[in-house]
């Protein structure tokens, strides 16, 4: 089973919005591997804040529309 | 998959056939003889070359391979370089894997303050530093395909 992060994310959503960008395309665009683009998108790996920023610019929105954090009581 | 964890697998194929091969030979000879008298210098030195070795020519060797099999079948190889996840996930699993270097470490200077043949503090040493390379490495593996 895998172990999913806490934070979700519209990657795939907003890849199919820009003209089904590929998971390659969105890698060479952030400068990572695809593996690392694919982890994120199921959830099995948090991108440093650097790297999310860099996703969010390639598809031109902002960060909350990319990753999302549930709210907590804390 | 990426460079990083093609090493990982190999890894966790050459460590622990070497290490079975070496400690066959060596627990071998032991028992017939006294320890002492025992050969293992330079079955040690083979196994730690072979290790080192066997990492670099097998990690080679696979990415060689999906390269041809991927021209075979006219499609791109799925070789690409490693990245800040790479890092990170070669950090953990160092880091689960220094558990075992510790215990070898106190092992090694108990049985050097017992005074004990080199046979086994060598031995103790070698075997701390292969369970340290089964265990990170399968750390990492977990990390890859499962997330951390």
């Amino acid at each position: 089973m895998s172990k999913s992060t806490k934070v979700t994310n519209a990657i795939r959503q907003l890849r199919f919005a820009a003209d089904e960008m590929t998971q390659a395309d969105l890698a060479e665009r952030v400068g990572v591997t695809r593996q690392t683009i694919i982890a994120i998108e199921q959830g099995r790996y948090s991108p440093s804040l650097e790297m999310a920023f860099q996703i969010a610019r390639a598809f031109g929105v902002p960060l909350d529309d990319v990753f999302q954090f549930p709210e907590t009581d804390h | 998959m990426t460079i990083s964890e093609r090493s990982v697998w190999v890894q966790l194929v050459v460590m622990p056939v070497t290490a079975l091969i070496y400690f066959s030979v060596v627990l071998t000879r032991a028992a017939d003889m006294p320890v002492k008298e025992v050969s293992w210098v330079v079955p040690l030195i083979w196994a730690m070359s072979a290790i080192v070795g066997g990492i670099i020519l097998g990690t080679i060797a696979t990415a060689i391979g999906t390269y041809a099999r991927a021209e075979a079948r006219g499609v791109e190889a799925d070789l690409e370089e490693s990245d800040v996840r790479d890092k990170e996930i070669e950090h953990l699993g160092n880091r689960k894997g220094q558990f075992f270097t510790g215990i070898g470490t106190f092992a090694v200077i108990i049985l050097a303050m017992a005074r004990v043949d080199h046979f086994w503090i060598a031995n103790t040493m070698f075997l701390a530093g292969i369970l340290a390379g089964i265990h990170g490495g399968l750390a990492k593996l977990q990390a890859y395909r499962r997330g951390f």
